[in-house]
């Protein structure tokens, strides 16, 4: 039996939840990782590749090593996108029917990520004035209420903040693009998801 | 020359001036809601720009967005269609700010004709005919009673920021009077947010008629004749026409002339409407302007032959008037009508259903203007308005025919879904339109026989004829296609008198007791009435007895409208016992 990152795991039994355990160094809300963890081996290398390549949400994972077997379990992805896609336009009050089943953007999105989407028509601005750094580039993390960008309309400047904790996975727009309402701005990978 | 435009509104009038803009060689840049990102101007347009969700207020009345979408799309105009923010001289100004050029007159311009209060008094002050009535803001119940008492009733109370038929009132009596103002104040208050209200004579039996206009900014103006727009339901307008049969052809000429002599003295540019009530003897008294392109403006269109829209763009682009007055024509005769998600039949509730079968007519002179495709669903978000219907004909009784043929053609089915259609079709067999008798009460006076009517629904084409009658007929002789209403008639074998007579012009023609006679030859001027009240008299009793009186009261006593009244009922009572 294979010993998978000294996590204890005898023949025939998994986890409780199903899910193959891992150390701290593993989460399986991030795509996979370029380098395999430690000690998993041929077998898990692939598990890991496939679960990362989903078209859903992976709700269930077995690996065995002796007569190799790789289990996978996954919920199709809702109708509005991931099932935590994110609106910067946060107020329920206004949101209607014929606003729901928004289509995602086109580029598929890693399980549990969010994205961050204009709530207004302007021109995109990443830093807070030209030459400085930008307010969060790839890998960045951020918390709750952070600035991530402006967005200018009518001469006025318009912050668009985090609400969630997470990490910048993916920057979507350009400095001084013009954007629309509801446009793809980031994706985030939001921090540990609380149980 | 305007290069691209932006079209700041949706559906059919979007569709509209998208082709215009085409056939001009312009840029179109569409703007689109959430559930309007596959309509059909957003596919067609050149690029388009998502710039909110549903709510109106959150998109085709955000004037942020709309404007940062024209500019981050190269746009140097906007063309705001009609309703939205198409008489909103805030836009107009932000636009101009912006560098946009706003396809309409200047916001000041705007402004000032917005206002109903204002815009009666500087059309009184270019010399254009009013109503009686006052044209500054009526403060109080008491002050506005004593013009009421002055001005006679009936009178109606309109709210000076109002529009597009609501914030009216009208009062037949001075005890209804303090409790319709209050009603009045508080809708304008809480609709329009403006309190301020005027009070104007009511004119009972008259037409709305409309003059289209159009400016140029070199201060020239030409009028193209007028639309009828009298087939209203609670002021929403549901059937309009051309040329009305209320002007003849130097009327025509004389209205025309003082709508662009108005629209002239307000500095207007740009496409707009000159709203007049008409009486029978075709005297007009102005009633508003609209500082738009009209939903209508297709009747124009056919009986003219000039795009309205174009002009539009063109004039926005610094043009001289593409036309003269002289080269403009009225030909044959033009009827629009405004097919509504509605169901009439359930009091006019939205019926926004899924279109799983929408097959719109077509055929000779036949023009449709609609956003819808089959498959599509009617928005819940926005107005009702389906599609409109436009056929032209040499002469109205042909029109006629045409649009009854094209709405039988007209197929909307799927689950959920109703439209005025039927009624449509039943108020074009309807008498009282055929012959051309109707006037603006009349849709909502007879709106319950004319659903019976479209209940059981003739398949072939209504007797048209452009000839009026004018020889009194016997009602044993006579097949109405209208019930006549319960609630009026008596059939009583007792004779009709003087008195009954006395009663029936003040409910039809405001006569005030006080000038009763009981001389059978006092004539209709001699007791102070005018064509207006003979009108609505003449209607009446038809309606009541069939009894057709003659086109024209000159000649005519008090005594012998009672004598043919009495001797048509005792025949009706002779048919009966025999």
């Amino acid at each position: 039996m294979g010993d998978l990152n000294g996590a204890a795991y005898s023949s025939g039994s998994l986890s409780s939840n199903g899910f193959l355990e891992r150390g701290p160094a593993f989460d399986l809300a991030r795509p996979a990782p370029e380098v395999p963890a430690p000690g998993v081996g041929a077998l898990g290398e692939q598990a890991l590749e496939l679960a990362a390549r989903l078209p859903g949400t992976l709700s269930r994972l077995v690996v065995r090593d002796g007569d190799l077997s790789v289990e996978v379990e996954w919920s199709p992805v809702p109708a509005g996108g991931t099932w935590m896609a994110h609106r910067a336009v946060a107020d329920p009050s206004q949101s209607t029917p014929g606003d729901a089943g928004e289509v995602p953007d086109t580029v598929a999105l890693p399980p549990g990520a969010v994205e961050v989407r204009a709530p207004l028509v302007g021109v995109w601005y990443a830093a807070p004035a030209p030459g400085e750094a930008p307010f969060a580039a790839v890998g960045d993390a951020v918390v709750t209420g952070q600035t991530l960008g402006i967005i200018e309309a009518m001469k006025l400047m318009n912050r668009v903040v985090a609400e969630v904790d997470g990490t910048v996975d993916r920057v979507l727009v350009v400095n001084g693009e013009p954007v629309e309402y509801d446009q793809a701005l980031f994706v985030l990978s939001p921090s540990e998801v609380e149980s | 020359m305007i290069r691209k435009v932006l079209v700041a509104n949706r559906g059919e009038i979007a569709l509209r001036v998208a082709r215009a803009c085409r056939e001009l060689g312009i840029g179109v840049v569409a703007v689109y809601s959430t559930p309007d990102r596959k309509s059909p101007v957003v596919a067609m347009a050149d690029e388009a720009v998502h710039i909110g969700p549903s709510a109106p207020r959150h998109s085709y009345l955000n004037i942020p967005n709309i404007v940062e979408a024209a500019r981050n799309t190269g746009c140097d105009a906007v063309h705001p269609g009609y309703g939205f923010l198409s008489e909103d001289p805030d836009f107009a100004d932000i636009c101009a700010v912006a560098g946009l050029t706003f396809i309409g007159p200047p916001p000041q311009v705007m402004q000032r004709v917005g206002n109903k209060a204002t815009a009666r008094r500087l059309m009184s002050e270019a010399g254009l005919p009013l109503l009686p009535g006052v044209v500054e803001p009526v403060r109080t119940p008491a002050e506005g009673r004593a013009i009421a008492a002055d001005l006679g009733y009936p009178v109606i109370i309109k709210a000076a920021a109002g529009g597009g038929g609501r914030g009216m009132a009208v009062v037949t009596r001075g005890a209804d009077f303090e409790e319709a103002f209050t009603t009045t104040r508080n809708t304008a208050r809480a609709v329009f947010g403006d309190p301020a209200v005027y009070v104007e004579r009511f004119l009972v039996g008259a037409r709305h008629i409309e003059v289209q206009i159009l400016c140029d900014s070199h201060g020239a103006g030409v009028h193209l004749g007028e639309r009828d727009c009298s087939i209203q339901r609670r002021h929403q307008k549901l059937l309009e026409e051309g040329p009305s049969r209320y002007l003849d052809a130097e009327q025509r000429e004389r209205l025309g002339a003082l709508a662009v002599q108005g629209a002239l003295a307000v500095g207007y540019t740009g496409a707009g409407t000159m709203e007049f009530l008409v009486d029978a003897g075709g005297s007009a008294y102005f009633m508003e302007m609209n500082a738009r392109i009209q939903v209508e403006h297709p009747v124009t269109e056919m009986l003219t032959g000039v795009d309205l829209v174009r002009e539009q763009l063109l004039i926005a682009g610094g043009a001289h008037l593409s036309v003269r007055q002289r080269d403009i024509r009225i030909s044959g005769a033009a009827i629009e009508c405004r097919v509504n998600a509605e169901d009439p039949t359930r009091g006019f509730a939205p019926a926004p259903g899924l279109l799983t079968e929408y097959v719109v007519p077509d055929g000779p002179w036949t023009r449709v203007e609609t956003a819808y495709r089959q498959g599509d669903r009617v928005s819940p978000f926005y107005d009702s308005l389906v599609a409109k219907v436009i056929v032209w004909a040499p002469d109205r009784g042909q029109a006629i025919a045409r649009m009854h043929r094209a709405l039988g053609e007209f197929r909307v089915s799927g689950p959920g879904t109703a439209t005025t259609i039927g009624l449509h079709r039943a108020l074009l067999a309807d008498e009282t339109f055929v012959r051309d008798r109707h006037d603006v009460q009349f849709l909502d006076r007879y709106l319950p026989d004319l659903l019976r009517a479209a209940a059981d629904e003739p398949v072939t084409a209504p007797r048209t004829t452009s000839e009026p009658a004018t020889a009194p007929e016997s009602p044993a002789g006579r097949r109405p296609t209208r019930r006549v209403p319960k609630e009026t008639f008596h059939m009583s074998s007792a004779n009709f008198t003087q008195q009954d007579l006395m009663d029936l012009l003040t409910t039809t023609g405001g006569l005030s007791p006080a000038a009763y006679t009981a001389d059978p030859s006092a004539t209709f001027d001699s007791i102070g009435l005018d064509s207006l009240a003979y009108l609505s008299l003449q209607t009446e009793i038809a309606n009541r007895y069939g009894l057709e009186l003659p086109d024209s009261p000159y000649g005519i006593t008090l005594g012998t409208i009672v004598d043919h009244v009495g001797a048509a009922l005792e025949a009706a009572d002779t048919a009966k016992v025999a």
